[in-house]
């Protein structure tokens, strides 16, 4: 048995004079996760078309403006944001991806400590084309996700009950594996076609949420 | 031997890393933005807490691991943590119709409170301080339903957490209250005047404020029982009515910021019907009281980028209460029954603080101090006169440090070594070695080594009666294990993984007649040496569909002998099959077990046998609604587990088909 662990040693020495080569480590939890959501989100983008992403007809003449920055927003506290992160400037449709992190509602409280009606950077917000809800958005969904029904943006979230409030997609975890369910509803609303490639792959899909009355206010 | 091939792979790593591939990229699984939908929805981000004390893939976990999730225990119709861990490869049961025993990769042994196996519930320990037994039945102080997953880390565990890990670590991960997200009811009913109720509430009340609280009760008359051994007219030819078994469980989790605080009971009373220890065939005075009581407290924080520190702090209690009846009389005379009674008092306190760490790119560190003190450690006897009372109280201690040191992405050398230090025998040291290596993208390569320990309990130092004597001087028990793991992915539906293992235990405590004075004596006696290999396929199908075979053989000899050992199995297979019959909707759950001929203590053999459980579960559109139904037994099966000591029957028969329905319901 000594001589097994001698050669044991003497290969922990060989490796510690090895060539150091690659990452260090493996991922946390928590970044690989949010680096599977996020690929989910740059995914999401190839399969949705019209409101303010290319229409469907250019979709199909390849007439994508290259100029043009399709933007990202993260609400609230990412538990990593690593995988948002390296979102940064990829292309999808020869157009580029921006992202930009905005604070949570509970982060921008005011001098009484509380929160405030409207999130203060509102105009900015309403800039992006997707708009991914942290889980600490929870409790202010139902603050902010009417006001966006119909600004034609695919509104994805990462929390139980953010479809019923008015979210396009939601992420969910299963069985220790990312999937995803889809509001048809709050598509429409949006304008937003989504490819029935991606819908079939949802586990779930709503028809109506908790904002249906507006789906006949068109 | 094992280790001549480490060289190799080191060489094999090299020439690859100098063959122009790019290890300066991320491996391809984890191009994550290359993938598609589909190739993301099957990344798997199962994670494994007990195998290095942080949470990592279960691939670069320096061990063998099994994870069985709630879904499973819910879907396979686990009643108990024991029939939950039978799944598991490698694993097997004995039940002496009182207590739920484990037996794993071929070691159990008669009269052993499963003191070899370390049982964590969120990372506190569950053996208790007496025994070193570990609850797996009826009294787990858990429902299963509050169940997040079961890690089973197999193996030797003592470089990272002390005395019991000889054979394997088992961390059951509660749930929390958003998994929940408001109130649950659940019931059931089955046959032998079985019930089952639970009420659970869960919910994040805030951001950072997630609470989680249930209580459970069941009753069970359990089933008229016949023995061979007994049929006489006196002892109602054979036949008795007093296997019943009750117990109330509450549990409370709340998770506050950094902190979360685990608060687990159970009380559970059951009859004994084997009549063991010479006692009343059939007295239905004759029965065990057993009190579980777990609190934890956990703080966990990220100092900084690379440093992150947890402390713990537990408090456990275990009362078992016995009584006895036994008769007096004098041959000839009226009967003249006595209770016979006996107690356990354990109570223990434990902390632990843990720096966990990147100090140097590609390391990672863990470094820990653990302290208990047994506050109680008391065992009292007596019927007419006190034949025990012995009241202890002891202290441990233990520091450990685990280096995971990646010089590759596809490779990982992980060394561990903790030193313990016991009031009853003095120091111990154990290490662990372990190289992860992953040849092909597909594929990863296990070697480990590790010794382990189990320190002298409490009973066997002190215990004290007409036939038995105090043992005070003992040494702890030892392992040294050796195994090799390959896990192979195969297409995106079938994983492979084989293991072979080898084990030699030293200095295992047994009973031993001292010719001096005719008294039983706890000794350091036994030796064992094992060889086996574990195989298992798992399934997933994109329908949804799942499957697991699995196959353990093992030979475990005691040394001096060469004898096989009783109550191993040499073989086990199981085969379990999830099948979504409606998607999302209808769930069938099929679990096949087989276990070969064990010996027994008359130096018989149990029959091998096949068990089938099969249970359906429906969930309703809004998931409000859960109805469920679960055969045991299907094929009414009779089998038996070899006795103990202290039993007249040489095997014990076991349950034929029995069944459950119920319903769940959350609003």
């Amino acid at each position: 048995m000594s001589t097994n662990r001698g050669i044991l040693l003497l290969a922990l020495l060989l490796a510690s004079q090895a060539p150091l080569w690659g990452r260090a480590g493996e991922d946390p939890p928590a970044v690989r996760e949010y680096r599977v959501k996020a690929a989910f989100v740059y995914n999401f983008l190839k399969f949705v078309v019209g409101g303010r992403f290319v229409s469907a007809e250019d979709d199909k003449n390849a007439k994508a403006d290259p100029n043009r920055v399709l933007r990202i927003g993260v609400l609230g506290q990412v538990p990593a944001r690593e995988g948002f992160v390296e979102l940064q400037g990829k292309l999808v449709r020869d157009q580029r991806l921006e992202v930009q992190f905005f604070p949570g509602f509970a982060d921008v409280k005011d001098a009484d400590q509380e929160v405030p009606p409207q999130h203060p950077q509102m105009a900015e917000l309403r800039k992006c084309h997707v708009l991914v809800f942290c889980p600490s958005e929870k409790a202010y969904l139902a603050q902010i996700l009417p006001h966006l029904q119909k600004e034609g943006m695919l509104l994805v979230g990462d929390t139980p009950g953010f479809l019923e409030a008015g979210g396009t997609i939601n992420l969910v975890l299963e069985d220790a594996k990312v999937r995803f369910e889809v509001n048809r509803a709050a598509a429409k609303r949006a304008r937003l076609q989504i490819r029935s490639s991606l819908l079939r792959l949802a586990i779930r899909t709503l028809e109506r949420d908790s904002l249906g009355g507006q789906d006949h206010e068109k | 031997m094992v280790w001549l091939l480490v060289l190799g792979l080191f060489d094999f790593a090299e020439a690859g890393a100098s063959a122009g591939t790019e290890p300066n990229q991320p491996r391809a699984e984890e191009n994550y933005l290359d993938m598609s939908i589909e190739e993301l929805m099957d990344v798997s981000l199962d994670t494994v807490q007990g195998a290095s004390k942080y949470a990592q893939k279960l691939r670069s976990a320096p061990a063998s691991v099994t994870i069985v999730t709630g879904d499973e225990i819910r879907q396979y119709g686990y009643r108990t943590l024991a029939e939950v861990l039978r799944s598991v490869p490698g694993f097997y049961l004995n039940y002496d119709r009182n207590y739920h025993y484990l037996g794993t990769r071929g070691f159990r042994r008669p009269g052993d409170y499963d003191s070899r196996i370390l049982l964590l519930v969120d990372g506190h320990r569950v053996n208790e301080n007496i025994g070193g037994g570990l609850p797996s039945g009826t009294h787990f102080p858990l429902d299963v339903d509050l169940i997040e997953k079961v890690e089973v880390i197999r193996g030797p565990g003592s470089a990272l957490y002390g005395s019991n890990a000889l054979l394997a670590v088992i961390n059951v991960v509660t749930k929390q209250g958003r998994s929940l997200d408001g109130v649950e009811l659940s019931g059931s009913v089955g046959n032998l005047d079985t019930c089952r109720g639970r009420v659970t509430y869960g919910e994040q009340l805030r951001e950072d404020v997630d609470v989680l609280l249930s209580g459970t009760a069941y009753k069970s008359g359990g089933r008229a029982l016949y023995f061979r051994e007994f049929d006489a007219p006196e002892t109602n030819h054979g036949w008795v009515d007093n296997d019943d078994d009750q117990f109330q469980d509450v549990a409370a989790r709340v998770s506050w910021g950094d902190f979360s605080f685990l608060l687990a009971r159970s009380d559970r009373e059951k009859g004994i019907p084997t009549a063991p220890w010479g006692v009343l065939f059939g007295d239905p005075r004759t029965r065990t009281w057993d009190t579980t009581t777990l609190v934890g407290l956990t703080y966990d924080r990220a100092l900084s980028e690379t440093w992150a520190i947890k402390g713990r702090v537990s408090y456990g209690h275990y009362d078992y209460d016995g009584a006895y009846a036994y008769d007096y009389a004098e041959e000839g005379e009226d009967p003249r029954v006595v209770l016979f009674q006996d107690e356990w008092r354990g109570r223990w306190w434990e902390g632990e603080l843990q720096l966990v760490g990147r100090p140097l790119e590609r390391h990672t560190l863990s470094a820990g101090t653990e302290v208990a003190y047994h506050a109680r450690q008391d065992q009292r006897a007596w019927d007419e006169v006190v034949w025990l009372d012995d009241a202890r109280n002891s202290q441990n201690w233990g520091v450990y440090v685990q280096d995971e040191y990646r010089p590759w992405k596809n490779l990982a050398l992980v060394g561990g070594v903790r030193h313990d230090n016991y009031d009853s025998f003095g120091g111990t040291t154990n290490p662990r070695l372990g190289l992860i290596y992953d040849p092909f993208e597909q594929t990863t390569l296990k070697l480990l080594y590790g010794t382990a320990f189990r320190a002298p309990t409490a009973y066997e130092l002190y215990y004290e009666s007409s036939t038995e004597k105090a043992s005070l001087d003992m040494e702890p028990e030892t392992i040294t294990t050796y195994e090799a793991v390959v896990e192979q992915q195969f297409t995106r539906v079938f994983r492979g993984t084989v293991s072979g293992f080898s084990y030699a235990m030293e200095n295992l405590i047994d009973h031993f007649l001292d010719p001096a004075d005719g008294l039983l004596v706890f000794r350091n006696l036994d030796e064992v040496q094992a060889r086996g290999v574990e195989l298992a396929v798992d399934a997933r199908w994109e329908t949804g569909w799942q499957s697991r075979l699995s196959y353990t053989y093992v030979h475990a000899a005691d040394e001096a002998t060469g004898q096989a050992l009783v109550d191993s199995p040499k073989h086990l297979a199981k085969l379990h099959i999830l099948a979504p019959l409606v998607r999302q909707r209808l769930f069938a759950g099929l679990e096949i077990l087989y276990d070969s001929e064990a010996k027994t203590l008359g130096g018989r053999e149990t029959e091998e046998f096949v068990l089938t459980n099969l249970t359906l579960t429906y969930v309703s559109p809004a998931r409000h609604l859960e109805v469920f139904a679960s055969v045991y037994n299907l094929g009414d099966t009779h089998y038996a587990y070899p006795g103990f000591g202290e039993h007249v029957q040489d095997t014990i028969a076991q349950d034929g088909r029995a069944y459950r329905v119920g319903l769940t319901y959350r609003f």
